[in-house]
């Protein structure tokens, strides 16, 4: 009995010594900030300097402004780019690497490539791949349709070049998820399909995607909440110009703040952008099961 | 995936179409992933300034960007910061994720449970959210443009902690039982059972933290304020803004900073994929 009790209670100190490390790390670099958050919303003043209490008042100036409004349509319209086209593709290529082909482990790496640059590097990539003398992308527009758009000096332009280039740079990671999902459906549901004569459009609706919905799930998740806070590849890109046309929320918040604003608004508009992102993620859950239940 | 399980047959022409339609496919895609960077990689080796000297020229290849990027005290500075910060991040979160893994696994404890969903709920938080606080809070401790303001927030993220807990998890409760009754005391336990067993979960968690750090960007941007604190990436991003723009130089250090991530993946190709296969079955 004494040792039994001798010994939980020295596993209970160990737990308590081994977590220690990360609870306070997660504590403080996690929920002490989180928690700051909300306290921050309720006071004004920059980065330097002392804060000023203002109540509710940081939320009557999210409603009253304007380039906030503009940002917000920029962000969507960001999104509304990006998520489809990354997950269209992403599932497209899962789907061909899933494929029985020889070389398709060379394939599945060289695809991955892109995944494993900095947005220092893709920002760069696609600024020579764009670039009026030099990039082949935009002499082979130019040559083939006759366009000849600065793609990321001109407003809605830039915004659609970036969410793409944005998209480029997830693809090969999400179709890799995609893929492990993949293989995760029995091969004998498809000879079985076979053998009913499934066609294989069939195939794609009624097994694959199906038994793919919590993959599926996962990737728009995931591809969402970082389409809600793009901020890197604005950075590398365009800066948010011309102009503000590819202000987005993130880049906001960043230019608002290290430019001397107030670091409540900006606390502010964070919290909208957590609630707005925890509703799409609800959104998404509640759309895919209801899906299911039909 | 045993090719040879199956006996061999002759494919039917409409076999052979659709395989070759696939690869045409895949190898399409591939060209769209590479060629790209090869575009870079190339132009890095040729004796160019700016954007009209790299469309007009037709030099023979030359390494002066390179020798110009490894003579240039800024740049090295740059590069030893990435190899600094990067390798401290990776070290000291498969230790720290390991010790928390093996006690939400193994050890047993009150709330056990409830601090495990607790700390996984914070993935879903936009780290939008945290970081302008924890900016604020690193800056009241003095820790902004310093080594440790660019690497201890980063040890606080939760994934890592569930992934080394699922493995551990499977590590059978009789081993350790074996263990106890040899007298051995938890840290024994760890170092002598979990630690062995837990490698492939430690170099998966290693793998992907080793390459989300050497590719972080907006913390470094924001904690690194002057120009000898920052990494490699941010370096690259931020000097185009500042410096007259030399664009030999600026590719050659892209390619420079995309050896690492590259070499790592290379080398640790399954445990990336064993990784991504743990995050989807997960979900």
């Amino acid at each position: 009995m004494q040792a039994i009790k001798a010994q939980a209670r020295a596993e209970f100190i160990s737990a308590l010594v081994f977590l220690t490390p990360k609870v306070g790390l997660f504590a403080a670099f996690v929920v002490v900030p989180f928690v700051y958050t909300f306290y921050l919303m309720l006071f004004q003043g920059g980065l330097i300097g002392k804060f000023r209490f203002v109540g509710l008042g940081n939320f009557g100036a999210l409603l009253g402004d304007g380039l906030l409004r503009s940002t917000i349509g920029n962000t969507l319209l960001f999104m509304a780019v990006n998520i489809p086209v990354t997950v269209g593709l992403a599932l497209g290529v899962g789907i061909l690497l899933a494929r029985q082909v020889k070389f398709r482990g060379v394939y599945r790496s060289l695809i991955y490539v892109p995944s494993l640059l900095s947005v220092s590097a893709t920002g760069l990539v696609w600024k020579i791949m764009l670039d009026r003398d030099a990039g082949p992308i935009y002499g082979f527009f130019k040559h083939t349709f006759g366009f000849e758009l600065s793609y990321l000096q001109s407003g809605t332009v830039a915004l659609i070049a970036v969410a793409l280039i944005s998209a480029w740079a997830s693809v090969g990671f999400y179709s890799l998820i995609f893929l492990a999902g993949l293989n995760g459906i029995p091969r004998e549901l498809y000879e079985a399909g076979t053998v009913d004569g499934i066609s294989p459009s069939g195939a794609f609706w009624h097994i694959t995607l199906p038994l793919l919905k919590p993959v599926l799930q996962l990737v728009l998740i995931l591809t969402s909440i970082s389409a809600i806070q793009v901020f890197d590849i604005i950075f590398v890109l365009t800066q948010g110009g011309p102009g503000t046309s590819t202000y987005t929320v993130m880049w906001y918040i960043y230019k608002s703040v290290f430019g001397g604003g107030s670091v409540g608004y900006a606390a502010t508009i964070s919290v909208a952008v957590m609630v707005f992102s925890i509703l799409l993620a609800g959104a998404i859950v509640l759309f895919t099961r209801s899906r299911e239940a039909r | 995936m045993a090719p040879h399980s199956r006996p061999r047959v002759r494919l039917s022409s409409r076999q052979v179409w659709a395989a070759l339609r696939t690869h045409t496919l895949l190898i399409l895609v591939v060209l769209a992933s590479i060629c790209p960077v090869l575009f870079v990689v190339v132009a890095s080796f040729k004796p160019i300034t700016s954007f009209d000297s790299l469309a007009s020229s037709t030099a023979p290849f030359t390494l002066a960007n390179y020798l110009g990027v490894f003579a240039d005290k800024v740049s090295i500075q740059w590069l030893l910061n990435s190899i600094i910060v990067t390798t401290a991040v990776t070290i000291l979160t498969v230790i720290v994720d390991m010790l928390a893994g093996y006690a939400f696994a193994k050890l047993k404890f009150k709330g056990s449970a409830w601090l495990l969903s607790a700390m996984l709920a914070t993935v879903m938080v936009p780290f939008a959210v945290t970081l302008l606080p924890n900016y604020v809070l690193v800056a009241r401790l003095g820790l902004v443009n310093s080594y440790a303001g660019l690497i201890i927030p980063l040890l606080s993220a939760p994934v890592g902690v569930y992934l080394m807990r699922q493995f551990i998890s499977e590590i059978p409760d009789a081993l350790l039982e074996a263990a106890k009754i040899d007298g051995a005391n938890p840290l024994q336990i760890l170092l002598k059972i979990i630690v062995p067993l837990a490698r492939q979960p430690a170099i998966v968690l290693a793998v992907f933290t080793f390459v989300n750090t050497w590719n972080s960007f907006l913390w470094p941007l924001l904690i690194a304020q002057s120009e000898d604190k920052r990494t490699l990436i941010v370096g690259i991003a931020t000097q185009s803004l500042q410096h007259t723009q030399n664009l030999g130089a600026m590719t050659a250090q892209t390619v420079i900073s995309m050896v690492p991530t590259l070499v790592v993946f290379a080398i640790f190709q399954r445990y990336f994929l064993m990784g991504l296969t743990a995050g989807s079955v997960k979900s």
